[in-house]
Parts: C-alpha cells; structure tokens; sequence
C-alpha cells in the first residue's frame, strides 16, 4: 500500500476531470453559438495538431508561460504572493533589448548571457522590492508586486515611444538588439527556439532547487507553516525578500527569452498578460515545478486552438475568449480551491 | 417515582470517548440543572467540563447516556437542536463579527425584515434597546464591536443568546478577561437573569467566585463527576480538595537526583503584552540545573503558555524584560534560531500548528531541528534523511509513511513525530509542554521514559504540564504559576496534589522568606 503514490493519483485524477469538465461545456457552447460546431470543434481542439507550423508555434508559445508559471510556483512554495508578472516580465524584456544593444560587438554566448541575466535582474530586483517592503514595514507583497508591476509598465511603455523608440520602423517598438544575438530557430518556418530548452531546464533547476536543497527545504518550511519554520530554527525573515528575487528573477528571465527568442525588440504589448497566465498555469501544476512544463503545454494548446477556431470558423473573438474562460476558470478554480485549502489548514 | 422530574436538564450516565485520541474526556457523567438556579462547574483543565459543556449545547456527541430535558429524553445533535431547547452559550472567545454594530450582531441570522426583504435597521434597534432594557444590560446598538471593551462584548453575546430566546445560559469561563469591576457590574447581570427566570451555568477556575455567584457547584476529575452540592457549603478549601483529588496514580522510576552547573538562570522576567492589561508574566525567577527536571504547574491562563513561548524564542519582540542565561550565554528575547544552535529542544503544547508542518512530508517534519545536519554542500542528503526518518519512526513506533504528508497520520501518531525528533540527540535545555497530552498510556510512559533518560544524560528540562500527576511524578523541583507569577517552589520530596492544589488555585503562596530558604 502506498497511500502517498494514491494521494499523487487522487489529485492528478481530479485535475483531470476538471478539464474534461470544462471541455464538455466548451463543446456544449460552441454547439449553441456555431452555425457550424463539427468544424469548429475540429479547428477547436484540433487545430494545433494540423500542421508542423501550428504544433511548433504552439511549443514557442507555452516557452514564456513556462518561466512565468516556474516563478509564480516558486512564490506561492515559498508562502509569497507575486502578482506583479506582467511588470517583471516587460522590465525583463526591456533590460533585455538595453544591454543587447549596449554591448553589440560582444562574443555572441557572451552577450546572449548578458542579456539573460540582465532580464532576469531587472525582474528579480522589482519584486524582490516588494520583499524588502514586507519585510521592513510588513506591506503586503500581493498588493506591491501588484501596483509596481502596474507603474513600471506605464515607464517602459514611455521608453519604447520616446527615447528607445526604433524610428525606421513603421510599427511603434524599440530598437532592436543585433541579430546575431537571436536565440537558434529549431524548427523554421514556425517560431520555436531553443528557449524551449532554457525553460525544460529552469523546470528542473527550480524543481530542485525547492525539493532538493537546503534553501529549498527552508524555503518550503517558511511558506507551508511560518510558525514551525520560526520554532524550527530557520530565520523566516529572510525568507520575504529571496523568494521574491527568485520568483521576479525567472519572470524577468520570460522576458528577456521573448527578446532573444522571438522578437529582437520590446514593444508596448508584449507581455500579453503572461504574468497573469503564469498564475493560471503554476496553479494547474499545483505550485510543483516540473508540472509547470505539461501545464504552460496546456494552456498554450487552448489559446492556439481558439485562435485556429477564430481563423478557420465563425468563431468570433468574444465567443473563444468565453470558452477559454470557462476552461480556465474550471481547472483553475479547483487547483487553486485545493491550494487554499490546504494554506488555511496548514 | 416520587412526582414529576425536579430537573430542568439532565445527563444521565454520558460517556464521551474521542476516538483520534483515545482520550475519554466523560465517563458516566450524572449532572442536572434546576430550573432558575445558578450552577458553577468547576475543575482542572482536561477535567472533562467543556466536553460536557459541548454535548449540552450540541457541538458535540455523546457515545452512551441520554440527556433529559423536563423529564423528556431528547437528542442535542446540533446547535441548532439546543437553540430549539433554548439552549445558548457564550464561549470564552466571543464570536463577534468586529465590522459590524452591536445591534447587527445581536438579530445576526434572525433578522427583522421590513416588507419580506430587507433588513429592517431600525426595527433591529428598537430590539436591541427594549432587549437591553429588560436585562439591565445596557450597550449603544449603534456602536461598532471591534470599538468595544472586553466586558461590553461580552454583554453583546449574553444578549445575543437572550434574543434568541434562550433560556439555559452555558458561559465558558466568563470572568477570565473581566477586570475586577467588570465582574462585579457581571455578577449583578447574572443575578438579574436569575430573577426573570433563567437557568445559568457558568464554568469557572475561580473557587472564590463559587460561593459568590452560584446557588450549587459541581466539580469534575477526570472525566468524571466528584461531587454536586450546595454552594454555600462548598468552601473553596475543600473545593480544591476535590478537583485535584489524592492519591497520586503515577510512578516514574528514575535515578537519584544528582544535578551539575547551572544551565538555565532566569531573574525577574517580565512580559507586556500589548494585547493585556497586566502583565502576563511577572518577576519570575527560576533557575534549572543540567540533569534536573524543574515542573512548572499551574491553572490554564496563569502564564504557562508565555512561560513556554518565553523560554522558546517565541514571544514576539520586545515585550519581555528581565534577564535569562543559558550556560551563562544572555538569551533574553533570542530567537528560536539562536537557541536552536545553543541546544534548544522544544516539544510545544500546540502539535499540530507549531510543532509540525502540515502538509509537508513526515521526513521533511522529523528533520526540521536538526535540517542543517543532513547537507552535503546545500544539497539535502536524502539517503541519510530516510535512514534518519525510518530510526525515529521505529524507535517511536510512528504510524506512517516518511514521504506522505504528516497531516494524513492520526492525532496520536503527529504527537509521537514531534517527541520523536525534540527528544533525539543531546539537547542541552529541552522545553516540554503538555508532554503526554493525546497519548495512551502506554506512549506516556515511553514518553517519561525518554524524558527521564534525556534528564540522566545531563539535559536541563523545563516541564510544563496542566497535568499535576505528571509533574509531581517526573519533576525534582516544582514551581507553581499563578497568575504570571511563581506563587511557590519546591523540592520534589514529599509533595502532594493537594499542598500544590493551593497554590494553583491561588489560595496559598510562598513569602520571599520562604523562597530564600
């Protein structure tokens, strides 16, 4: 008997009916509101599959959930809140595409990982802020990561229209960092990078670091009990701000990936609300790191499949944006009902 | 039979065993109100009162027995079953919602309505006034209940229960948070409730209050009832007398006292509580050698709890003065972490929410004193933390496994996990509250056992127990709290239940004089 492997079982099997929960009112909505649901349906739940281009474009796009779902379950272990994704990771772009350009004639690895660690400075030092904030004056993070992330991303905005503003190019973005810079297509024409890789292994770099190192161990005490990590002799102080660093530092590091991955530049909407998502998908995986990678699969498959269904059938954007709500608020409501539960008994 | 039942409420052979622990908190309880009378329950903690208390009033259970009301058998399932009977308690956290006023807490969940919807505002008031009234008990319905003192919010829960048309009263320790002016204005309440007819029954630790306020007493041991009688009879001498009983059950074997150098000095220490308006520890001074076992005792609320969270890291900064050594190191208001590293083992009275980490691993609980031990270069060494794990868990006999989380084992096995890991190793002071709190018999004297071997091996060991039996048994000095201050110290030799009952109780204490000899 192992009553643990059950456990395990037991909430894999809940997730899961969640999903096919929601899915089924997903087909019950689409077959109201299309004229035509068998293809989208198709389109739906299919169309991510349909060609080599959509299946790798869907890979690219689960790339920054991944670093945003790895750095809000890295938080919620830890028993801090960070709210401030989109800030973090737009500051973690933007630091990207300044030191891309500062340092253009630097070895290619070299600047490669400069601008890494720059994006996943910038993100790390905005929250690690709201840690510093906690810890002086006991502000709550969930509200300062928040309102700064929110400020911060007004600031960029500002950057990329005025002073780091590409003038030759029609669109408004900032300048772009030099090609050569750019992270390796892995499957042209669609858009996937090796940043796939970078984020298959920060899943596993988190995941032990949370479960297999000492840091890990008092980080996991302090967040599922402060009380007994106090009485346990760990200095739950500290424990405010490094978690913090640590969650905005993988967020920043989201960013800079779209930069060297994707896009070459910063513009105004380039975080797209992946902070948010980050959040949806760290509680899918149920705050464990190396769930993460299936869950920001997950997500990145029914955001592809809306858009393939908005393309190829009369879906319109309002009805796709419902259903991926629907699906979303299912699986997420009973992750994150499960999470709550388990910080109010603990 | 002679005429019809004399008894407004009774209980009549209720037994209450709690399965998670094995403890039977009431065995064959016979206990009756009369109608109009004020009845005082007294006893030690653990003596089974709020069991009985929660049975009458339908939170919990009982195993075996009948209740009978007006003669009537009936069934108390749930509160909402006492509230039928007009049963109503107030308990000794108020359940006041803070946000709202005085008047929106009293109709709370009986609601006057104005035309079939809406809550009716000034209908509430005009309740709460003419209810107020009635009862001389006079509060401004209008006011905010987190603006409150103590002695009104405890006014709002009376009239709450009256509103609901209770007439039973069951009040859980009501005078503990009352100053002495509060008690009296309260005392004057409860007369007034007598005379318009209702039946209260008040749970107290205060024998002095006894031949104050209540027209008959019953004092619990043991889950047991010792004795009903008049309260005009019941001196608080003999009240005492019954409620710690005499023969002392409990023998520990242990070897001959034989204490080293002083480990553990404390001098006057003091603690202020913003929260209290007297301070909650006061001019205690104690002082345990290595390979002495120094039991503190004493009635719930009389300083245990902060002692043990004083001596522990745990009291929040800056509220403690006075001065503490440990092995002539000042740890005065030191953090638990410093005193981890100087040799602290702490086995804490709450299990569950200090001792333990719910929802983390039973390995990742065991290793929690010792976590900086099991590292190879921050790495955590996990073969040795299994092997580590499987030794506590066999040696403890801990019912479950190291990887599934702790909050799946029984109550008892969660007990067992936390002694397990404090009484390993070599600690140099090793704080104990409650020791055997949820244990069988048997694991108590596994536990005594260890203890006592701990205190062989040279360890400094602070026990704190409500648990008189237990300290008389493994203590060789005793030190009694009483109301934040040490009311005694002894020697362990020739102590009984009933010289130390006094001074818990507050009937007795030792002079400056007597404490130098």
């Amino acid at each position: 008997m192992n009553r643990n492997r059950q456990l395990g079982l037991a909430s894999f099997l809940t997730v899961l009916a969640a999903i096919l929960a929601s899915f089924a009112i997903a087909v019950a909505l689409i077959f109201v509101f299309s004229k035509n649901p068998g293809q989208t349906l198709y389109y739906y739940f299919l169309g991510p599959f349909l060609s080599r281009y959509a299946l790798f474009n869907m890979l690219e796009s689960s790339v920054p959930l991944m670093f945003t779902g790895l750095g809000i379950a890295l938080a919620f272990n830890s028993g801090v809140t960070n709210l401030g994704g989109e800030g973090q990771i737009f500051s973690g772009a933007l630091v990207a595409v300044v030191v891309g350009i500062a340092v253009p004639a630097a070895p290619r690895a070299l600047g490669v990982l400069a601008i890494l660690a720059g994006g996943t400075l910038a993100g790390g030092l905005l929250a690690g802020f709201s840690g510093v904030l906690r810890r002086r004056w006991n502000v709550s993070e969930l509200l300062t990561t928040y309102l700064l992330s929110s400020g911060v991303v007004y600031v960029i905005n500002y950057l990329i229209l005025g002073p780091l503003r590409n003038p030759q190019k029609m669109t408004i973005e900032s300048v772009s960092i030099p090609a050569w810079f750019m992270l390796a297509r892995l499957a042209p024409p669609s858009f996937l990078h090796s940043g796939l890789l970078l984020a298959l292994a920060a899943a596993g770099a988190v995941y032990f670091l949370v479960y297999r190192t000492h840091l890990g161990y008092e980080l996991r005490a302090s967040g599922s009990n402060r009380q007994f990590a106090r009485y346990g002799g760990i200095n739950v102080g500290q424990y405010f701000v490094l978690p913090l660093l640590l969650s905005g530092g993988l967020t920043g590091l989201g960013g800079a990936v779209q930069v060297v991955g994707r896009y070459q530049s910063c513009f105004t909407d380039l975080t797209a609300g992946l902070g948010w998502n980050g959040i949806a998908v760290a509680l899918i995986a149920r705050n464990n790191p190396l769930a993460v990678v299936p869950a920001a699969l997950l997500y990145a498959y029914l955001s592809a499949g809306a858009k393939a269904a908005m393309i190829n059938s009369d879906v319109t954007f309002e009805l796709a944006a419902i259903i991926q709500a629907v699906i979303f608020y299912l699986i997420t409501a009973e992750a994150a009902m499960a999470f709550f539960r388990r910080r109010l008994n603990g | 039979m002679p005429g019809p039942d004399p008894f407004l409420l009774e209980l009549r052979g209720v037994t209450k065993r709690f399965a998670d622990n094995g403890v039977t908190a009431n065995r064959d309880v016979h206990f009756a109100l009369v109608e109009g009378e004020i009845h005082a329950l007294v006893g030690e903690n653990g003596a089974g009162k709020t069991t009985l208390m929660r049975i009458l009033c339908g939170l919990e259970s009982a195993d075996r027995g009948a209740i009978l009301f007006r003669g009537a058998p009936v069934r108390i399932r749930s509160t909402a079953d006492a509230d039928r009977l007009g049963i109503g308690m107030v308990h000794q956290r108020f359940c006041l919602i803070d946000g709202f006023t005085v008047a929106e807490n009293i109709v709370l969940m009986r609601e006057p309505r104005s035309r079939l919807l809406f809550f009716d505002r000034e209908g509430s008031r005009r309740l709460v006034r003419e209810l107020a009234g009635r009862y001389g008990l006079e509060v401004d319905p209008d006011a905010s209940v987190a603006s409150l003192s103590v002695g009104q919010k405890q006014r709002v829960e009376i009239l709450r229960i009256l509103y609901r048309g209770s007439r039973v009263l069951v009040l859980d320790e009501p005078t503990s948070l009352l100053t002495e002016q509060e008690v009296c204005a309260f005392f004057e309440v409860l007369r007034q409730l007598k005379r318009l007819g209702h039946t209260i029954l008040i749970i107290t630790h205060k024998l002095e209050e006894v031949g104050e306020i209540a027209d008959r007493v019953t004092v619990m041991r043991g889950g047991q009832v010792v004795d009903t009688r008049r309260a005009a009879e019941a001196d608080p001498a003999s009240l005492a007398r019954m409620m710690v009983g005499k023969e002392v059950l409990l023998q520990v074997r242990k070897g001959p006292f034989a204490p080293g150098r002083p480990l553990l000095r404390v001098r006057g220490l003091t603690l202020l509580s913003p929260a209290s308006p007297r301070p909650l520890l006061k001019q205690v001074s104690l002082d345990i050698r290595s390979g002495e076992i120094l039991g503190v005792a004493g009635v719930a609320g009389n300083g245990l709890a902060e002692l043990e969270d004083a001596m522990t890291g745990m009291t929040p900064a800056g509220q403690l003065q006075g001065a503490v050594s440990l092995d002539g190191r000042d740890i005065l208001g030191a953090s638990s972490a410093r005193l981890r590293r100087l040799g602290l083992a702490y086995v804490p009275a709450d299990r569950l929410h200090r001792g333990s980490s719910l929802s983390m691993k039973l390995s990742d609980n065991l290793i929690v004193k010792d976590h900086h031990h099991f590292l190879w270069n921050g790495i955590l060494r996990r073969r040795t933390i299994a092997d580590f794990s499987r030794d506590l868990i066999r040696r403890f006999d801990i019912k479950g496994h190291m990887s599934a989380p702790i909050r799946m084992l029984s109550g008892g096995n969660i007990q067992r996990a936390v002694l397990s890991r404090e009484l390993s190793g070599k600690p140099g002071l090793l704080v104990i509250s409650e020791p055997t709190w949820g244990l069988d018999i048997l694991s108590s004297e596994f536990v005594y056992r260890e203890i006592v071997a701990r205190r062989d091996a040279g360890t400094a060991i602070l026990l704190i127990s409500s648990n008189l039996d237990e300290v008389l048994a493994l203590s060789d000095t005793v030190a009694v709290l009483y109301r934040g201050e040490v009311a005694g110290c002894f020697r362990n030799e020739g102590l009984d239940r009933e010289f130390l009952g006094g001074y818990m109780l507050g009937l007795r204490r030792q002079d400056a004089a007597e404490r130098g000899a």
